[in-house]
């Protein structure tokens, strides 16, 4: 419904309200008729109320269908009345049987009031034929005031008209269903409203949206689940492999020392002259394994704390994106990234502060760049990045989110975020 | 902060951004929406207790208590002395009216009105206004019912646009009632040429009745409209932010 329709139905019965009660004021307020009274010889007009006084059988019928047109209007004004409260209780979207009732009843005022009319026309030529009786005019014209209120009549037949053409709308609209389904159906509509604006946002797949929308809760809990699963699965598979790595380790160590120990050993047997190398031998290898070791547990607690502090704020996203729908996409794309970095390592950024002077030089160097790219609002940032292959640093110009890097100097190839 | 965060792609980070403004936008709506209805509701049970039921008990007992202690008519005419006027009571009607002509005019069906109708026309208005009293009692103690058992706003809104349609064709018959003193007037010059004598013949009380009767109706039909109005803009407004809101996440805002 229209805010034009609603002002409408109520401007239509405004005016039919007003209309009717004039007609009906005008009614008991003219006189109506004009009796010849033989036995006087005079001629004398009567209203409404005047005609019941008068011992006239004609006048006497004509009084009786005047009360009919009377209660007829009146019945046509609560009608009408019973329509406006219809379009009050509609608009409180509560009542709506009740307010298909009176609406339904409003459409009466206007059957009352053609019935009026044509009522009032047919009395009109009764009193005609009668004899003795006239219909009262306005002095000396051909005017006469019975006129007045039919026109009025009419007037209000207009706009009972525009009310019932205005109120047939909205039964289509109105649907009285039991209370529960009711509700039930008003709870999936605002759900489906919610997922409107989020496709319509989004622009996700309307389907999926109606797939979720038919067991909204246990659908997100199995999402929820599911994606704490394969959290938990992906961290354990990090773990494993991190283990793995280190009984990798282990087993070199083992093997190193196995293989010292037996060179040791073959060495002594054939003399004690390597004897000074052997400690150096072992210091190496040693001092190698515990580097690689260390610089493995630095890793390990820079990808915990990196992981520890995202995850926290990334799952509430992520799971929000998985309950709009749009999930699929996003994981097949994850996934494929995952995959993407498992094979490409990822190149560390280095704060400016950690920089060596020979950095900062060629920092200074980029100076310009810099200052341009600050004034474009950063859009090309230029990042400090040390190879994993080589570790040697060089700068990249940062294009975007993502940047496709190569090694100038052992050509491995990265991608800087 | 942001190079720390493993952002996946960028249309990922995009679309949590949205989804983190469109869920502050509902708490917002949701929440300014709440309060708004909460405050048109009490705004709608104040105008309810808007004194309807008083103002229909008190201008019904205004009307009675003027009805029968007021003057209804007054009558100047020439008499054999000069001119004389009296002042026409509804219970002492018979013994205000001390000239013949005045007696002959009001006995006959020159003017639609009788010297019984001065008599009779009080009751049947009074009739009324003891309708408007018992609507506006019951209106009352349906008030008070509501301070204590609170029914919701739109249970009573329907149950005020009710007894307010009631009270408004109640207003409309008191008035239509009264129009015979005043329809006596047009039949009066209708029938002139009968009667020999011109009286000054004015209705004070039925006048007052009338208008007594249009502020009922007034108020009532007021009532209904007041209550309509408020629905439509609560209705309204509700949609108009829906669309708004609706249109404002369609294009990304």
């Amino acid at each position: 419904m229209d805010n034009l329709s609603y002002n409408e139905i109520r401007g239509s019965i405004g005016w039919f309200i007003i209309l009717t009660i004039i007609g009906l004021i005008s009614l008991s307020i003219l006189p109506l008729v004009t009796y010849y009274d033989p036995s006087i010889n005079l001629e004398l007009s009567h209203n409404i109320f005047s005609i019941d006084s008068t011992m006239d059988s004609n006048l006497q019928f004509f009084s009786n269908s005047l009360k009919n047109i009377v209660y007829l209007i009146w019945a046509s004004l609560a009608f009408i009345l019973l329509g406006f409260v219809g379009i009050s209780s509609y608009l409180c979207d509560r009542f709506q049987k009740i307010s298909s009732i009176f609406l339904f009843l409003g459409i009466f005022s206007l059957i009352s009031i053609v019935i009026v009319i044509f009522y009032s026309i047919f009395n009109m030529f009764n009193v005609n034929d009668m004899s003795n009786v006239e219909l009262a005019s306005i002095g000396p014209l051909p005017i006469k005031y019975i006129y007045i209120p039919i026109l009025f009549f009419i007037l209000s037949t207009i706009f009972g008209g525009i009310y019932t053409k205005s109120v047939i709308p909205i039964f289509k609209t109105i649907k009285i269903k039991p209370k529960k389904e009711k509700n039930k159906e008003e709870i999936e509509e605002e759900n489906n409203d919610e997922s409107e604006f989020i496709n319509e946002d989004l622009k996700f797949d309307e389907k999926q949206d109606v797939k979720n929308d038919d067991d909204i809760v246990d659908v997100d809990d199995k999402d929820e689940i599911e994606d704490w699963l394969n959290k938990q699965v992906i961290s354990a598979e990090k773990e494993e492999d991190v283990e793995e790595e280190n009984d990798d380790e282990d087993d070199l160590l083992k093997e190193i020392k196995e293989v010292s120990d037996s060179e040791i050993d073959d060495k002594k047997d054939n003399g004690k002259k390597l004897s000074p190398f052997k400690n150096k031998i072992n210091k190496d290898v040693e001092e190698d394994i515990s580097i690689e070791s260390q610089e493995l547990e630095t890793e390990k607690i820079d990808d915990k704390k990196d992981t520890e502090i995202s995850n926290s704020f990334e799952e509430a996203l992520s799971t929000a994106i998985k309950k709009r729908g749009g999930n699929k996409e996003l994981d097949q794309s994850n996934l494929e990234i995952k995959k993407e970095e498992k094979n490409i390592q990822k190149p560390e950024i280095i704060e400016e502060k950690n920089l060596n002077e020979e950095d900062k030089k060629d920092v200074k160097s980029n100076g310009e760049i810099k200052e341009k790219t600050s004034e474009n609002e950063t859009k090309n940032k230029i990042i400090k990045v040390r190879c994993p292959e080589c570790k040697e640093i060089f700068s990249v110009e940062k294009k975007g989110m993502e940047t496709k890097i190569k090694c100038p100097h052992c050509g491995k190839e990265g991608v800087a975020k | 902060m942001e190079s720390k965060l493993p952002v996946d792609n960028k249309s990922d980070e995009l679309i949590k951004q949205k989804i983190l403004e469109e869920s502050f936008r509902k708490a917002n709506f949701k929440t300014e929406n709440d309060k708004k209805n909460k405050k048109s509701e009490e705004k709608l049970k104040k105008r309810s207790t808007s004194k309807i039921g008083i103002f229909l008990i008190v201008i019904s007992i205004v009307s009675i208590i003027l009805m029968y202690l007021g003057p209804w008519v007054f009558i100047q005419y020439n008499a054999d002395y000069g001119s004389d006027s009296v002042l026409i009571f509804s219970n002492t009607i018979n013994s205000d009216i001390n000239s013949k002509d005045i007696i002959d005019l009001l006995s006959t069906n020159y003017m639609g009105v009788s010297l019984g109708d001065f008599q009779n026309a009080p009751y049947q208005i009074s009739i009324g206004f003891f309708a408007l009293i018992i609507i506006g009692l019951i209106f009352f103690m349906f008030q008070v019912i509501d301070k204590f058992k609170k029914f919701p706003s739109e249970t009573f809104i329907i149950i005020t646009n009710l007894f307010a349609v009631i009270s408004f064709m109640v207003g409309i018959y008191i008035i239509v009632i009264t129009m015979k003193f005043i329809g006596s007037y047009f039949l009066f010059l209708q029938n002139i040429h009968l009667i020999d004598f011109y009286p000054i013949i004015v209705y004070i009380m039925p006048f007052l009745i009338i208008i007594n009767g249009f502020l009922v109706s007034k108020y009532s039909y007021s009532i209904i409209k007041i209550y309509y109005n408020q629905l439509k803009s609560k209705k309204h407004s509700s949609e108009g932010k829906y669309s708004f809101f609706k249109s404002s996440i369609s294009e990304g805002r």
